[in-house]
């Protein structure tokens, strides 16, 4: 063959292989997902991220919304670019329920589903409470799961604003444990915020797939939960991430943020690096409550030790709560405490009390009243 | 610049992507599958750098074949890719990928080994395939895999390429291989740290980009500069360009220690593009004067990847101590002083002219 001859193969083999690749999938949603939902009222403005396989060619056309069977469709207030990564606006309905909704999104030929994507809330309380449950272990123990299930009913009937899930949500990252893991946490009435945990990261891809990007922020009204990855590496911060946690406290409202964080900042199995620079950033910015998991076991640390002063004083509170469905571990008074989940209460801008519950009953309830 | 593209495509595109996939997604070998992914990185080193003359003559006649192969290898793995993540539990994946990295491995060292067989090179062709790449990189800050398809189609260009028989060049190098691949084994190590850092966030692609289209215009500069200098006999242009760049890519890893926010500077990336462009010029102006001394070429092409190895292993154990990368600096400059010695002792050694 001569080398034209040659040349035009081997173009034709390149186009061949391009096409063969990008054209099958339309987009992919990014935002919102299951992990990150978008809280807002009726008549509020709803940002989509997606992210097309042909930039130029696949567009953001329409959005809706879909529970039970039925759809919605919502108006576009500002229409996406033709980029590689597409954010248009749409109008939620003045008229919508309220409820949590999968988000069905069509760019070009093709259609993908959010899960749960959406939380329209009556309207945007400015007194709430949120729940914190961390450590789901997925895969770990038959009990466990059910301690879950049990934890879920009992969140059901006190109906906090949203659940807080602060990582290991499975226990090795299998696509069918984050699979009974989302439904166990789709039984929940209220909208669902999650973390990923180091035991996220055995499955890495698995856990993208169900619950999206692990950081960014969720916003309830003027509050921010602020989501963070600190299992990142070697349980660390990385640059990137203090500057990214930065720039995200610099665009949420002054002294109304929760940070989600999976892994405590200080002690023997805490984040190893830029911990006290991002604890510093914490105290500058105002920021009242941290919440986290990993330790199985209720703690507290930092200035407030887990609000045992006075929440809202001005000192940041860290919080960690005890397992929902691993297996309980003694904390350093050798006591293993119970399952559980921590209520936070939330008034006029200020975190007012912090009260750690658990659901099996017995054991240190004592202990669980209010630490305000 | 089609032999270039295949020379590069392992180092800079598959073994920057998988590198990365691997870090970002989970440095994951509970599954028996995430050892897969290490076959292509240890091929290099440990059989294509043995293989006698013979046996890399068969493996260039089917060369055309290997390349169209991993072309649609590559582009079978890469896929699921383009708007999914990279399942580290897939056994399907590790498979394929490994497959795709085996055959990029290959092509990659049997145009090299052409490549070096020939002495003579201009900076163009390398400047333009360093700008094909980084145009890749620029692309995984949205597809953060694409560097996977930008391989594939590197391979899919070196089927139309021709294929000759050449003769290996003497292993070793000459004078100085040693040196140019300590370098290139601190800077394949500097710059593959951004990606770490980055995590999910796969904008470190266009830092890379920064750094190689830097590289790519440095080296043209500098290689037309040098043409104009030498004839006012200034050898020392193109002979000291390996010490600058050990002094360039030095300063960036100093104030990265100093101040670990550095990684993410465009600044940063500058310097680590001046330095490989330094490389560069450094291989080019020894490639220009025999053939045996181009053998250092192969030498540099798998010190890189070595680098990508080691730097990717101390991100995954040792990120918590930045400063403790300044160690990836020891070996150039030990390798630089102990050449100089050995130059000024062969000096010293040489009878006196009879003038």
């Amino acid at each position: 063959m001569n080398p034209t001859g040659r040349a035009l193969l081997a173009g034709a083999l390149g186009a061949a292989a391009v096409g063969w690749v990008v054209l099958p999938d339309g987009a992919a949603v990014e935002s919102p997902s299951f992990g990150a939902p978008v809280i807002l009222e009726p008549g509020g403005e709803l940002p989509v991220t997606i992210r097309v396989a042909i930039p130029g060619v696949t567009t953001l056309d329409a959005a809706a919304l879909e529970h039970d069977g039925v759809k919605i469709p919502l108006t576009r207030v500002e229409p996406a670019g033709r980029g590689p990564r597409q954010t248009a606006r749409f109008r939620i309905p003045a008229d919508c329920r309220p409820g949590n909704y999968d988000l069905v999104v069509r760019a070009g030929a093709g259609q993908r589903t959010a899960r749960r994507a959406v939380a329209v809330l009556r309207e945007i309380p400015e007194r709430f409470t949120v729940a914190q449950i961390s450590d789901l272990h997925f895969g770990a123990s038959a009990e466990g799961e059910a301690s879950v299930a049990r934890i879920v009913a009992e969140l059901n009937r006190l109906a906090p604003a949203a659940v807080l899930v602060t990582g290991d949500i499975a226990q090795d990252g299998k696509p069918q444990e984050y699979e009974r893991a989302q439904r166990a946490l789709a039984r929940l009435s209220m909208p669902v915020v999650c973390i990923p945990g180091n035991h996220d990261r055995r499955g890495w891809g698995a856990y993208l797939t169900s619950f999206g990007g692990p950081t960014g922020s969720v916003r309830l009204g003027s509050w921010t939960f602020l989501r963070l990855d600190s299992a990142h590496g070697r349980d660390q911060f990385t640059e990137s991430q203090v500057r990214d946690i930065a720039q995200a406290l610099d665009e949420a409202e002054p002294h109304r943020v929760i940070v989600l964080l999976h892994i405590p900042l200080v002690g023997t199995r805490s984040v190893k690096a830029h911990a006290h620079s991002v604890m510093e950033l914490f105290r500058r910015k105002g920021v009242p409550l941290v919440l986290s998991g990993h330790w199985h076991y209720r703690a507290g640390y930092g200035e407030d030790p887990g609000g045992r002063g006075e929440p809202g004083a001005g000192a940041t509170t860290y919080v960690v709560t005890a397992t929902a469905g691993g297996p309980p571990v003694p904390g350093p008074t050798g006591h293993s405490d119970l399952r559980g989940f921590t209520l936070i209460a939330v008034d006029r801008g200020k975190v007012t009390a912090i009260e750690p519950r658990t659901v099996e009953g017995g054991g240190d309830a004592a202990a669980a009243g209010s630490t305000r | 610049m089609r032999l270039r593209l295949a020379v590069l495509q392992f180092p800079l595109l598959y073994c920057f992507g998988v590198l990365v996939g691997m870090s970002v997604y989970g440095v994951n070998f509970s599954p028996a599958g995430g050892w897969l992914y290490l076959i292509p990185l240890l091929l290099p080193p440990a059989v294509l750098s043995r293989l006698s003359r013979g046996a890399l003559d068969r493996m260039r006649r089917s060369a055309r074949i290997l390349a169209g192969s991993g072309a649609l290898l590559g582009a079978v793995a890469y896929r699921p890719l383009h708007l999914g993540f990279w399942d580290e539990r897939s056994l399907a994946q590790a498979v394929t990928v490994a497959a795709f990295g085996v055959v990029s491995a290959v092509v990659g060292w049997l145009a090299l080994t052409q490549l070096a067989a020939r002495p003579g090179h201009t900076p163009a062709p390398v400047a333009a395939a360093l700008a094909v790449v980084a145009a890749f990189l620029a692309l995984s800050s949205w597809y953060p895999m694409i560097t996977l398809l930008g391989a594939a189609l590197c391979l899919a260009s070196a089927t139309a390429l021709r294929w000759e028989p050449v003769e290996v060049p003497a292993r070793g190098g000459g004078p100085r291989a040693v040196f140019l691949g300590a370098l290139s084994f601190y800077l394949a190590a500097e710059l593959s740290q951004v990606a770490w850092d980055m995590g999910s966030d796969s904008s470190w692609g266009t830092l890379i980009a920064i750094s190689f289209l830097t590289a790519s215009a440095l080296a043209v500069a500098w290689w037309f500069m040098a043409e104009r200098l030498a004839a006012a006999s200034h050898p020392w242009f193109t002979a000291g360009a390996g010490a600058v760049a050990v002094a360039v890519a030095g300063t960036a890893s100093a104030v990265t220690a100093w101040r670990p926010a550095f990684v993410l500077h465009p600044a940063r990336h500058v310097l680590l593009g001046l330095a490989l462009g330094g490389l560069i010029v450094a291989l080019l102006a020894r490639t220009t004067v025999t053939a045996s001394a181009a053998a250092g070429v192969q030498s540099v092409w798998l010190a890189f990847v070595l680098g990508l190895a080691v730097s990717a292993v101390y991100s995954a154990q040792c990120e918590a101590y930045p400063r403790g990368r300044l160690a990836f600096v020891a070996p150039a400059v030990l390798a630089f002083v102990w050449e100089r010695r050995r130059a000024v002792a062969l000096r010293r050694a040489e009878p006196p002219s009879p003038a």
